[in-house]
Parts: structure tokens; C-alpha cells; sequence
């Protein structure tokens, strides 16, 4: 009997492709031109292994580890939240072989907790109904105490409004990012539906902050302050994003804009945005239009980013201290974004940095070791690996990679650092291209890469250490995302690039 | 208009029923003539110191003699003919002037007696051509058939027929010859269609509202099946073949078992195991019954919409074939996606198709089995794959003149697969029924001969003597044997017994229960089934079809209807009400195939009545006193940690991992408690042959460290446990509920606290489960607690599994849905309530803390008060029953309204209040009375709160 179901199963997939059927989750939307990205030929994995192992924790039939959210407790432990609304307590995160790791149980019960952040002797979590705060008030290693710090967003009854956070900020405010709904709303519409909220723990009063987003899967507050969310292509956001959140932001999606009379001020005003306008010119008929930070660029860069977090373990976890480290639910990967603030405008790179965990990833945490927990569940969507559902931590071997360290913006072209010193000869002997495409906004599920077309490269001439390369291209294309692809470069010790693309989206153009 | 007739012209009326008779000969009716078949009184001839005045007493009920024949004792249940209101709509005129003509030799052994003995050949006929007209205009005409006759739907019907309890009165219908005489069907394929037989079998009370004819509890399907095999004569008739039965939407479905490999015969075999209509090509949803690897047969007729090329292509999963008008189209072995191009005319054509599947069950399996299999693999690959959606393995989509290819739409599909089922024998032209002095003739004659009497109680019939008055041997008159007024066609034991009757006066007798009992059991056919007194249960011939279901191995407990004996002792009279009249407490239903049939409630009430009096000697004594104590004992007893019960018993849905009999779930809604304590004591003595252990057969128990060992307190012990109801916890030893889902969630030892979303109580639900098996629904939105159920907690699967938007209601049973919001303030006491779907919220929610056993208490605020709400189950006799603690804090005086309760007519009743089946109670220090408001919604019980600005306590309890 099995031919049969294989012989159906071709025919399913390609009938799925060829329909282009409305409701297509973002995670295993197949596109007919879907490739592989060519810079990545050589199978990476084994190659990433070198530099970055996975520890993976075994699988419990009693404990669904569809990992949610993920925080740090200062004695060592981790709080692991779940999708199915438990959240568990890891006593020993750190063994090498987790086969005895020991979990208990600390809460139970909540409605799809997609955040974990600890603030003033509680713990918080936005749920499905309510930002919620939880202590275990008798010391019995369980919580027992739930209370309601906001409730006031809506819900439609639609799958697809989940709720991410909190993040605090250096206000002592908690940011809360919502999803919109996708499809049928069996309660009716609902108010704060895709916008990024602050609220008071102190008082329960929300102040709206960004509208216009889609599925604000990721939020965080940079190291300096800033705060950053991801979002997941889909209709009105045509390539998954990293974006700077700012008060009075419109990010693109019209749906939430049912509650701009509610929000007043600067959001009152933001017209509903033209299908079809290139973001890059949006700003002119939306003022209100703020620009990504970084593009990832569909399947190249992931499907689905989401969890991230910047790597403050001061070299602990290898030589990317300081970037943001960024998890993507269908790759079933890590991603690393170089972020620079040109023209008031945070804008960066992005870097494939290592794939092949077992599903797709939802959160990171950084452990006090520096490595890199990455919790996963694929439920509902599918990914890539070969479970449902996880936990698996990211180790350094110490050993460093040849990595593109940086992609710095210059008045005519880019400056790449290393993490080693590059071999001169390889150097000269390299092949560099740079394409560069942009993105409509568009009420269609997802977007092509639009008005395509390769740049001129011309290297110039290898820092004296060796660590910095400058590139000149021409022409730069402000509103642009610019692809690199370097073949056959080296490091003095021989070591070849490990990961031969960056993604560097011109928002803004070097004022120098 | 009758809705197949041959083409034959139109003789007249007489010329036409010489025809069906010949007709009907030819197909193998039985013509013979026979006296009135009364199988309870036969019966009754054999009970020991049965007399013959009183078989004659309830053949005078069963004759409807009474009828014509006033008496004073004559009551409602009497036997009377069926309702003919309507009688045009389902029955053939041509069937209702032979009937008519000849009752007896249409149906022999009829209780319809020929009204017309008297009368010569030709003035009979004549009488009975207006009463035919005048029957077939009430209702009339004859309702068209919709029904194609299908093989697997006979046969399901013959299976029907012959298990859940027809033949106990009817003739089995496979030849065996029988000891007790049948009731007779009469010539039913002559006499109507398939949905007017189907529509009396579902409820045969309607029509014939006496009971002797008792209601089934039929399913819709398992009506049309049995009526279509009662009528499969119509299928087979000559003169139906080429009519076919009108179109109906969709296609029809049917799935063989196809374990062997092969596809099924296009067309359909008898190997059906499941067979309906589908809207479109699709695999019917899979069902437990349904096997691992299935063959599914679709036909019907598809419309094609212009003459041209078209192209099919079609997606299955294995073997299968394709065939146009009775062509193989197209053929595959594999599977996947096969294409054929067509030439096709404009109109209908005949499509069937044909494939192989296997189910989702043994595809879960061996998905589970590749998954781990898998492990090894390189990442990456396998995810899309576990997503095929059910429906993409069968798919049937086409391209034609000025369309692209797109699925076959149901508007284009149609069946009227099968002959049509129309009566036998000639139809009646409407024309030749249209007369209308004749009609009136027989209206006359309808009331002149007395038929009113009995097919129109409500009619004054022209009286006759009373029975009083009647001369039992005269020679003269319905007990001669020259009738002079009806004639029965009686036998001579019949004519003796009627004789005794009217000479003992039996209408005058002083009656007891005993006899009462008797005649009941007699009249209604009881015995034919059960045994009491020695008598009675299904004949040997009968008795091999009294069957057990899924081959459990429970003896003869499983496949026959329980004894009598003693049975007003053993059950509730609720219960056993129930049992009679509404299908209520059938714990046999599980196991069983026969099926304990409905009877109208009047009758339900007398037997109930006379059964206790008879059996029930002993006063019952206090039942026993109820403590969550002693019930957590029953439940070690009852479980492997004890006499291992669950062994034999299901509980509360729960699986006995072995013979699965009775679910003692029910136990103390059925039983009497002081029964329930001798049985248990020396089961065998109550039921010969049972396989149930006495355990307690001496007073001391084997399990000495329970209450003292003492016998009689454990069996109360037990008792108690099983008073839990839908609350009972299940037992140590028994197996899961069967095919419980995956996100099920069991409260175990402490309570579950599930946030989700959930049906009638939305996206802000917060469910506690409770070990006590009582849950309550707290809806954070609205901010009340608005639902509480028994037995099963809650199916996380809809926030769990996939993509999670699903609301599903409790799993459970018991549900009440409490009124919100619970509390208000309000400018006076009577004010209306504020509404709840306003969208408005009257409270805000504060969120819940786990208290002692990590129960939940709610917090939330109404204006200034702070209010700290928990629900707490109580377990008690019946189930376990919800209190509500409130504690309440207000910083300044003021009063609140607390809605204890919302709908129908509430009042006071001992210690609280009712409305329904829900009492409330309450009590609280510091408040005043409730008062009961009138609400657009129903009464309104609410309760005024003073603050006083100290906490303010108080307690509800709802018990339902």
C-alpha cells in the first residue's frame, strides 16, 4: 500500500502549488520558483557543526516541550514556557548530555504564553486573553498567584491573534505585540488587533505605539534601548521583516487600523496604504510609514523569523558579540542581523548563520555560558527537521569561523569586516556580485523580489590586518536590499567563508 | 397523483382488483384466512390459574369490543384501530379496497373484523368503492416515492428486522416456523412507500396510538432501511421495473470492506458496511465502524451542461475505476492523478466510480510507525507531507467547452439510483378516486357501519348495546358464528373466552394488581420478550435471534431482556417509567441488540403503578447516608483495588477491560437502594444463571480493613460511590474512555486549570476541572462563571492541536449555564439586569490565585468592591453539586445585586429555591432574603448584599 500514498502525496503537493489556495500558512508556502539560495551550495551544515554544536534534549511524552517562550532565572534555571500553555522549569540547562535534565512543572493552564519576562519579584506573559503576571507566593516551586495586568486588547476568536511578549523597557513599560487575524472572526472584529502596545505594569493603562503590523512573531529591546520586532510575510508585509518600533510607526498592515480612531494621534490620520506601492515610496501618500531594518528575504533568509535576541555574552558564544541573533520557524534556523543607525535610521545586514536544528524555532535564550537555547514547536504550520516540537541548545566549539562580520554602509559601496584575517591572494582571486531588489506593499499573500537588477562590484584594497574589506558598487539603490555573494574566499589560516551571503537592506543612504 | 402507474388503460375499479390480486398472487401472498392473532392471550392460556373470562376480559379489549360495546371500565389504553386522518397520504387505494373487501385474507389474523358480513358480493363492492374514496381523499393522494430500492439498504434492513426486537411480535421472515403466533404485516408492499412506512416505524404512536405497536427508537437511517426491506417486494415487482424514483441531490456513497484487494462490483455488492449520500466526490468522513482499507463505491448522474469535449481528471489513492454510462472510462492500479477526454452530448449522464482507500485510522498508524522510523533522516524533508489533507486522496475535477478545469460541483451531480419502491399491484387514477357523491356515500357509511368507533374515538359512533346488556350465547351477532353485525373470524377458544368474559362480568370484577398486571402484560405483548412468573420470553425459534452485540461474552445476560420478576422491587419508578416510556436508563443498549421499546406514557404509568404494588413487599429503609468518605471506599471496592468490579463493568463511559457489561454509573438513578443491598448479598438468588459473584455473601468481607469488614456497610460504601453519577471518578484498573482525544485533559489529583477558548463562553474562558468530576467555566471576558458540567472535563484539542481556533463545548454531560453578569448595581432592586452581550463589561477581571488543593479563587472588582469568587465542588448523593463562595470587600456602604439564578418560573421550595431541575440554596449573615424579579430571559433570583465596609461572605450552592 505505501506507492499509493507517495504517488498521492506528489500529486497533493503539486496541486497545492499550482492552486495558490487563500489560506496558505507562511511557514510552508511553496513557491513554484522557490530554490535554493546559491550561495549556499556546499552543505553548510556539517561545516557549521565545526564551530556551533547542537545539545539536544530528548523527547517526553509527558511534556510536550512546544517551546513558546524561554527566560533565565538568576540561580541557574530556565522557565520554559509552551504553546499548549504550560510553563516548566528546567533545574540543570547546562548538561552536556540532558538525558537526566530535571523538569518540574511551574504553572499550567495558560492560554498560548509567548513570552516570559521577569520584573519586580514576578514573572510576566502575554497570553492569548490578557498580559498576565504570576509569582508561586509559597515558595512550593509552583505558581500560585495569576493576576491580570491588562486585558484590554480584543479577540475575535480567530486563530491567529496570538499576543508576544512582554519586553520592558528603559521606562519600567512592557511591550506587548499583536497578531492580526486570519480568517473567518467568529466573535466579530477586534480592537488592537496587529499593533504594538505599552503598558504600565503599575496601573494596567496601555499607550498604542505602532500600528500596521502583521505577525509581530519576535520583540525585544535592544541593548541600548531601542525596540525591534519581527514580522512574518504574508498580505501587507511581502517579505518577513526586522523592524525599529517607534511611537506613531505604521508598519504596513491596514487591519488594525479599525482602532486608530481609539489610538488618536499621530494614528488617527494614516490612510488606508495603496496595493501595489513600493514601500520604499509609501512614506510619500503614509507618512506615518516606517521603513524595515533589515528584509529577510523569502527563503533565502527563512520563512518565519521569530524569537531573537542580541548575544551579550562578551565573546563567550564565539565572535559575533553584540549582534542579534535571530530564530526562523519554518528553516528551523538561526540567523544573525548586523544592525547600524544611518541617517536616524537603524538599518543592517543580515547573515545565514546555522541551520539543521530539529524544528522549526519559535525562541532563543542565551544561557549564562552564552550558548543559545532554542526552543521550537512547528505545530499548525510545519517546518523543516524531523520533530514537532523541542528544545536544543547552540554550543560554541571555540573553534572561530571565517564569517562576514559586519557589512557597514560607505558613500559608494559596503565595508566588510571578518571575524579572521583574510588571505590577500584569496582575496584577489574571489568572485563578489551584489543583486539588488526591493519590495511592493501589497494585499497579496507574500511578494516577489521587484525591480531587480545586478550592481556593479569592485573590491578594494584588504585592511592591513587583514579583517576589512571595502567593496564599492554602483550604483547603491536606496530602498533597496542588497545581495551579496562572495565565492572563494579564504582566511590566512585557509579557512574558506563559511556562509557566502549577507542581505544588507539601503534604507538609507551614508551621509558621507 | 400516485406516482407510477402503468400505462395500461382503465378498466373499471372491479376489473382493476382482479388484476392486483393476480398480481399479488403472482409475487407469493399468502391469501389464507385466520382468526385474530392476540399473541399475549395465546400466551396467557398457559399461566397457571389463568382463567378463561380473564383472557376473555382482554380480548374484549384487543377486539375493541368495547368500542361499540360500552362498558364502564373501559379505559383509554384500549386497543383501537389506527388514526385514518390521514390515511390517503400513505396507504394505496387499491390496497385499502382489497383490505377493505376482504380484511382477513389480506392480512390474516387481523383484529379488523369485515364490517360487512351480511351484505352480498355486489352491494360490498359497492360500499367499499365509496369508502375507498372517501379514505384516499383524507390526506390523499398517495405521497410519490422518492426511494431507488438499494441491495446493502435492504439488507441492512433485514439485519434490523430480524435484531432489534421486530420479530419478537412478527413473523421472522427467514422461514423458521414459530411457537407463538405473529401479528401480521398483511400484504405491506401492496400497501405503501418507503418514507410513509419508514415515518410510522420512527413513530408508530401517531398512527396507532394505542402502543401495541411500541416505538423502536429507530434512527432516521435504520427506519428507511427496514422499511425498504419490509417493502422489497417493490423492488423486485414487475411493473416497477424501468420507473425509477425521482432525482435527488448529490451522489450516492457506499463502502465495502476491500481487505482482499479487489474493487468491488460497479454497481455495489452486498458487502456494504456503510452507505449514504455525499454531496460531491469526496471520501464520506471515516467512522469507527468503517474498515482499514475500504472500497467506496459513488454513483449518480452527472449533468453535462453543453455537448463537447470535456476532460476529467481524477485523483485517487489506489486501485480504481471510472465508468460513463455504463463504460469503463478510465482504469487505474496506482493511484495518483488519471486523466480521460470525452466526447459528451448535453443532458444527463450515468457515472460511477469506483476506488480503494484506506482509512484515516491504519494511515495514522503507519504514519507513526514511518515518523519513527524516520528519525535518522537528514532534517528537512518530511514535515509537508503529514499535512494531506483527507479530502486530496479522492478528487474528481473536469474541463469542458468554455471552462477550465475546476472540481465537478455538486449542482451537477443527481442520483435516483434504483427502481423506484411504489406499491405493487395497480395505482389508482386520481380521476377514477374523483367522484365526488360517491366520496360522501362513503362518509356515511364510515359512521353508518361504525368505523368511527374505532379509528375516530373522538367521533360519536352510533351506539351499540352495552356489553352489560350483551347475550353471550346468543345466536345471533358478533360472537356467532353467522355475524350478524362485524365479523372477527374468531376461533372457538376465542368465542369461549369472550363468552366467559361477558358472563363473569369481568368489566365488574373487582380487579388487583396482580390481575391487572396480567392483562397489561398480555395486551401489550411484555411476555413475549421477558419472563415473569415462569412465563413468557421469545419462543425457541424467536430466541436464536436475540442476539448479543460485537460478540461480548456475557451469556444469555447479554443478548436477552431481563426477567420481570421482582422487577417493581429492583427499579426506581422513575425509572422504570422511564424504561417503559421514554427510553430512559437502557443500560442494555450497550451490548444488546434487541431493543426495549416505547409505550405511551398512560400505560407506562398503570404497569409502573401495578408493578410496585405486586412486587415491592419490604419497606424500603433509610437509604444509605452519603459521605465523600465511604464513597472513596466504594470506589476502592469497586475497583482492582477491591471485588475488581470494572473487571465485567463499565463506569461512567469508562472501559471494563474485559466483558464490558452494564455501566454502574447509573446505578442510583435506576435502582432501589435497599434492593441494590440484597443483591449484592446473593446475586444468583435474583437472577437464575448470572454471572454476577455474591461478595458479600456472609457478613464479613474478605476486605476486612474497610470499614470493619463489615458486609453491609461496604455494600452501602459502594452505594454511595455509584450515587456520584456523571460525578464518579473512575475506578483503579479501568481502561481510558474509548477513543478519548488526544488533548483530553483528566483531572487527577488536584484540580486543572485550562485557559481557553470555548463554545458559549468564548475567547476568554478559564475552565476548572475537578477531581470530583464537576467543572466549572469562568468567562473572563464577560467576567461570570457561566458554565458547570459533570463526567468528562475538556478537549484541549481545540487550542491545542493545529492551529487551535476551534471553541468546543465541555465533554461532559450535565451542563447548566449559569446567568451573568453575577452581580450589579443597580438604581433599585427590580431594575433590569444589566445585559451581558452588550459588549459593555460591568466588572474587571483581576485574575485567580490557587488556594488549599490548588483551587482556583476569582478575583475581579465591581466599581469599588473587590470580589473573590470560588467555586467549589461538593460531593453528594446524585453528583456532585456546585457551591459558589463569594467574599466580598467595599471600601464605603453600598449594596450589590448578587443573580443567583435565571429562567423559568422560579419558587420557593424547602431550604431555597427552584426553577426546573436546579435548586438553589444559599446562605450568607449579613444579607437579606432574595427576591424573586421578573426578567425578558424568565424569573430572576437575586439576592440584595449590603457592604458595610467589612468583608461580606457568602455562599450559593446550585444543585441540578
Amino acid at each position: 500500500m505505501k506507492p499509493w500514498t507517495s504517488v498521492a502525496g506528489c500529486v497533493l503537493l503539486s496541486s497545492l502549488a499550482a492552486q495558490g489556495e487563500e489560506e496558505v500558512p507562511p511557514a510552508v508556502r511553496t513557491r513554484s520558483t522557490a530554490r535554493q539560495p546559491r550561495a549556499m551550495r556546499a552543505d553548510p551544515r556539517s561545516q557549521e557543526a565545526t564551530y556551533y554544536r547542537i545539545v539536544t534534549f530528548p523527547e517526553d511524552s509527558a511534556r510536550r516541550l512546544e517551546v513558546s517562550a524561554m527566560l533565565r532565572n538568576r540561580d541557574g534555571t530556565l522557565l520554559i514556557a509552551t504553546r499548549t500553555g504550560s510553563i516548566w522549569l528546567l533545574h540543570d540547562p547546562y548538561l552536556d548530555d540532558p538525558k537526566s535534565a530535571k523538569f518540574t512543572l511551574w504553572a499550567s493552564g495558560l492560554a498560548q504564553p509567548l513570552g516570559l519576562l521577569a520584573l519586580d519579584g514576578w514573572i510576566y506573559t502575554a497570553q492569548r486573553g490578557e498580559l498576565t503576571r504570576m509569582k508561586d507566593r509559597d515558595g512550593d516551586g509552583r505558581a500560585d498567584v495569576f493576576e491580570t495586568v491588562y486585558d484590554g486588547w480584543g479577540i475575535s476568536g480567530n486563530y491567529h491573534e496570538y499576543n508576544f511578549g512582554p519586553r520592558v523597557d528603559r521606562d519600567g513599560k512592557l511591550w506587548v505585540t499583536t497578531n492580526k487575524p486570519f480568517g473567518e472572526e467568529p466573535l466579530g472584529k477586534a480592537h488592537w488587533r496587529g499593533w504594538a502596545l505599552r503598558i504600565d505594569p503599575a496601573t494596567g493603562t496601555m499607550e498604542p505605539m505602532c500600528a500596521g503590523l502583521r505577525s509581530p512573531a519576535g520583540v525585544e529591546v535592544s541593548p541600548w534601548g531601542d525596540v525591534f520586532y519581527t514580522d512574518n510575510q504574508g498580505e501587507w508585509c511581502n517579505a518577513s521583516k526586522l523592524a525599529h518600533l517607534e511611537h506613531g510607526d505604521f508598519h504596513g498592515h491596514p487591519h488594525g487600523l479599525v482602532s486608530k480612531q481609539l489610538a488618536g494621534e499621530p494614528f488617527a490620520s494614516i490612510p488606508k496604504p495603496r496595493s501595489g506601492t513600493f514601500m520604499k515610496d509609501l512614506k510619500q501618500t503614509v507618512p506615518q510609514f516606517k521603513m524595515p531594518a533589515v528584509w529577510f528575504p523569502y527563503d533565502k533568509m527563512g520563512k518565519s523569523p521569530s524569537g531573537m535576541l542580541w548575544d551579550l555574552s562578551r565573546g563567550a558564544f564565539g565572535p559575533f558579540g553584540g549582534q542579534l541573533l535571530v530564530g526562523d520557524q519554518h528553516h528551523a534556523s538561526v540567523m544573525r542581523v548586523f544592525l547600524e543607525k544611518i541617517g536616524g535610521h537603524w538599518q543592517g545586514a543580515c547573515f545565514p548563520f546555522r541551520e539543521g536544528f530539529q524544528c522549526g524555532i519559535t525562541r532563543l535564550c542565551q544561557g549564562e555560558d552564552g550558548s543559545l537555547f532554542c526552543g521550537m514547536t512547528n505545530a499548525g504550520w510545519g517546518s523543516k527537521g524531523n520533530k514537532r516540537q523541542g528544545l536544543q541548545r547552540l554550543v560554541w566549539t571555540r573553534e572561530v569561523p571565517l564569517e562576514i562580520l559586519t557589512m557597514q554602509l560607505q558613500g559608494d559601496g559596503f565595508l566588510l569586516s571578518f571575524t579572521k584575517p583574510l588571505d590577500a591572494d584569496g582575496v584577489a582571486a574571489a568572485r563578489f556580485a551584489i543583486d539588488s531588489y526591493t519590495y511592493r506593499l501589497e494585499s497579496r499573500y507574500g511578494g516577489p523580489e521587484a525591480d531587480k537588477r545586478s550592481l556593479s562590484v569592485a573590491t578594494g584594497a584588504l585592511s592591513e590586518d587583514g579583517r576589512s574589506l571595502r567593496v564599492t558598487v554602483r550604483p547603491l539603490r536606496p530602498g533597496y536590499v542588497h545581495e551579496l555573494r562572495v565565492r572563494g574566499l579564504k582566511a590566512r589560516d585557509g579557512t574558506p567563508l563559511l556562509h557566502e551571503a549577507a542581505y544588507y537592506t539601503l534604507v538609507r543612504r551614508n551621509a558621507g | 397523483m400516485v406516482a407510477a402507474r402503468p400505462a395500461s388503460g382503465g378498466p373499471g375499479l372491479l376489473r382493476r382488483g382482479a388484476l392486483a390480486a393476480a398480481i399479488l398472487g403472482a409475487l407469493g401472498f399468502a391469501a389464507r384466512a385466520q382468526h385474530p392473532v392476540v399473541p399475549g392471550v395465546e400466551r396467557l392460556r398457559k399461566v397457571p390459574g389463568s382463567t378463561p373470562a380473564e383472557r376473555g376480559a382482554v380480548l374484549l379489549d384487543e377486539l375493541a369490543c368495547t368500542a361499540c360495546h360500552a362498558s364502564p371500565g373501559a379505559g383509554q389504553r384500549v386497543q383501537r384501530g389506527p388514526d385514518l386522518t390521514e390515511v390517503g397520504a400513505r396507504v394505496s387505494p387499491a390496497w385499502l379496497r382489497r383490505f377493505l373487501t376482504e380484511p382477513n385474507r389480506v392480512k390474516p389474523g387481523t383484529t379488523m373484523p369485515q364490517c360487512m358480513p351480511e351484505e352480498g358480493a355486489a352491494t360490498r363492492a359497492g360500499h367499499v368503492d365509496d369508502l375507498v374514496r372517501y379514505l384516499a381523499s383524507r390526506g390523499g393522494p398517495l405521497q410519490p416515492a422518492t426511494t431507488g430500492a438499494r441491495a446493502i439498504w435492504i439488507e441492512r434492513g433485514r439485519e434490523l428486522y430480524h435484531s432489534v426486537g421486530c420479530v419478537a411480535c412478527h413473523a421472522p421472515e427467514d422461514g423458521r416456523a414459530t411457537a407463538v403466533p405473529s401479528i401480521p404485516l398483511g400484504e405491506l408492499a401492496a400497501k405503501t412507500t418507503v418514507d410513509s412506512l419508514a415515518a410510522f416505524l420512527r413513530d408508530p404512536q401517531r398512527i396507532r396510538p394505542a402502543g401495541r405497536m411500541p416505538k423502536l427508537w429507530l434512527e432516521e437511517d435504520e427506519a428507511q432501511a427496514l422499511a425498504m426491506y419490509l417493502l422489497r417486494a417493490q423492488a423486485t415487482a414487475p411493473h416497477t421495473s424501468g420507473v425509477r424514483p425521482p432525482p435527488r441531490a448529490g451522489l450516492r456513497f457506499a463502502i465495502h470492506t476491500a481487505e482482499g484487494g479487489s474493487l468491488p462490483v460497479v454497481g455495489g455488492g452486498g458487502t456494504a458496511v456503510r452507505a449514504g449520500v455525499a454531496e460531491r466526490v469526496r471520501l464520506p468522513e471515516p467512522e469507527a465502524s468503517d474498515p482499514r482499507a475500504l472500497a467506496l463505491w459513488l454513483g449518480g448522474d452527472l449533468w453535462v451542461p453543453e455537448t463537447g469535449a470535456y476532460t476529467f481528471y481524477w485523483t485517487t489513492e489506489g486501485p480504481a475505476r471510472f465508468s460513463l454510462d455504463g463504460e469503463v472510462v478510465l482504469a487505474t492500479d496506482r493511484g495518483g492523478e488519471s486523466t480521460a477526454q470525452l466526447e459528451l452530448t448535453l443532458g444527463k449522464h450515468r457515472v460511477e466510480l469506483v476506488s480503494r482507500h484506506r482509512t484515516r485510522r491504519s494511515e495514522n498508524r503507519e504514519r507513526a510507525k514511518g515518523s519513527d522510523g524516520g528519525e535518522k533522516d537528514a532534517a528537512g524533508k518530511s514535515a509537508p507531507r503529514a499535512k494531506k489533507p483527507k479530502a486530496e486522496l479522492l478528487r474528481l475535477r473536469w474541463s469542458g467547452p468554455g471552462f477550465g478545469r475546476t472540481e465537478v460541483a455538486n449542482k451537477y451531480w443527481s442520483n435516483r439510483l434504483g427502481r423506484a419502491m411504489v406499491p405493487v399491484g395497480p395505482g389508482q387514477p386520481p380521476e377514477e378516486l374523483d367522484d365526488p357523491a360517491s366520496r360522501e356515500r362513503g362518509r356515511e357509511l364510515f359512521k353508518r357501519l361504525r368505523c368511527v368507533a374505532c379509528h375516530e374515538p373522538r367521533e360519536r359512533a352510533p351506539s351499540a348495546a352495552d356489553l352489560a346488556d350483551l347475550d353471550p350465547t346468543a345466536a345471533r351477532g358478533c360472537l356467532s358464528r353467522t355475524s350478524r353485525g362485524v365479523s372477527f373470524g374468531l376461533s372457538e377458544l376465542q368465542r369461549t373466552e369472550l363468552r366467559a368474559a361477558l358472563t363473569a362480568r369481568v368489566w365488574a370484577a373487582e380487579t388487583t394488581a396482580t390481575v391487572r398486571l396480567r392483562h397489561r402484560f398480555a395486551s401489550f405483548n411484555c411476555l413475549a420478550c421477558h419472563v415473569r412468573d415462569g412465563v413468557g420470553g421469545p419462543d425457541e425459534a424467536r430466541g436464536e435471534l436475540f442476539t448479543t452485540r460485537t460478540n461480548i461474552d456475557l451469556g444469555d445476560e447479554g443478548r436477552l431482556p431481563p426477567t420481570l420478576v421482582g422487577a417493581g422491587d429492583k427499579l426506581r419508578p422513575e425509572a422504570l417509567q422511564g424504561i417503559l416510556a421514554r427510553g430512559d436508563h437502557h443500560v442494555r443498549r450497550r451490548f444488546m441488540n434487541v431493543r426495549m421499546p416505547g409505550f405511551p406514557v398512560a400505560v407506562a404509568q398503570q404497569i409502573t403503578r401495578d408493578l410496585v404494588a405486586v412486587d415491592r413487599s419490604a419497606p424500603a429503609g433509610a437509604p444509605p447516608v452519603f459521605s465523600p468518605e465511604t464513597a472513596e471506599v466504594g470506589r476502592r471496592l469497586v475497583g482492582m483495588t477491591g471485588f475488581a468490579c470494572v473487571t465485567c463493568h463499565n463506569v461512567n463511559g469508562a472501559r471494563s477491560p474485559a466483558i464490558q457489561g452494564v455501566d454502574l454509573a447509573g446505578a442510583h438513578k435506576r435502582l432501589n437502594s435497599d434492593w441494590f443491598r440484597r443483591f449484592l448479598r446473593a446475586p444468583s438468588k435474583f437472577r437464575d444463571g448470572t454471572r454476577m459473584p455474591g461478595y458479600w455473601s456472609s457478613d464479613t468481607s474478605l476486605f476486612t480493613d474497610l470499614l470493619g469488614g463489615s458486609s453491609a456497610r461496604q455494600i452501602d460504601a459502594v452505594w454511595s460511590y455509584l450515587s456520584l453519577g456523571r460525578s464518579i471518578r473512575a475506578p483503579v484498573g479501568m481502561a481510558r474512555s474509548e477513543g478519548g482525544p488526544e488533548f483530553e485533559l483528566v483531572p487527577k489529583d488536584e484540580p486543572i486549570v485550562h485557559r481557553t477558548f470555548m463554545k458559549d463562553v468564548g475567547g476568554r474562558a478559564i475552565l476548572v476541572g475537578f477531581p470530583e468530576r464537576l467543572h466549572v467555566a469562568f468567562d473572563a471576558q464577560g467576567v461570570w462563571l457561566a458554565k458547570a458540567w459533570r463526567g468528562r472535563f475538556f478537549d484541549a484539542g481545540g487550542v491545542a492541536s493545529g492551529r487551535t481556533g476551534k471553541f468546543l463545548g465541555p465533554l461532559g454531560g450535565d451542563v447548566l449555564d449559569l446567568p451573568g453578569p453575577s452581580f450589579a448595581v443597580l438604581p433599585r432592586p427590580d431594575a433590569p439586569w444589566p445585559r451581558s452581550e452588550s459588549g459593555a463589561r460591568s466588572a474587571a477581571f483581576r485574575g485567580y490565585t490557587l488556594e488549599q488543593g490548588r483551587r482556583p479563587v476569582f478575583l475581579y472588582r465591581v466599581g469599588s468592591v473587590a470580589i473573590r469568587e470560588q467555586p467549589l465542588p461538593v460531593l453528594d448523593s446524585g453528583g456532585a453539586i456546585l457551591r459558589r463562595v463569594f467574599e466580598l470587600d467595599a471600601a464605603r456602604s453600598q449594596e450589590l445585586q448578587l443573580l443567583l439564578w435565571r429562567g423559568g418560573r422560579i419558587e420557593a421550595v424547602q431550604g431555597g429555591w427552584r426553577s426546573g431541575a436546579v435548586r438553589i440554596s444559599w446562605k450568607t449573615p449579613a444579607a437579606g432574603a432574595p427576591r424573586v424579579c421578573k426578567g425578558p430571559g424568565g424569573d430572576e433570583l437575586r439576592l440584595g448584599i449590603a457592604l458595610r465596609g467589612s468583608r461580606v461572605r457568602c455562599e450559593v450552592e446550585v444543585r441540578w
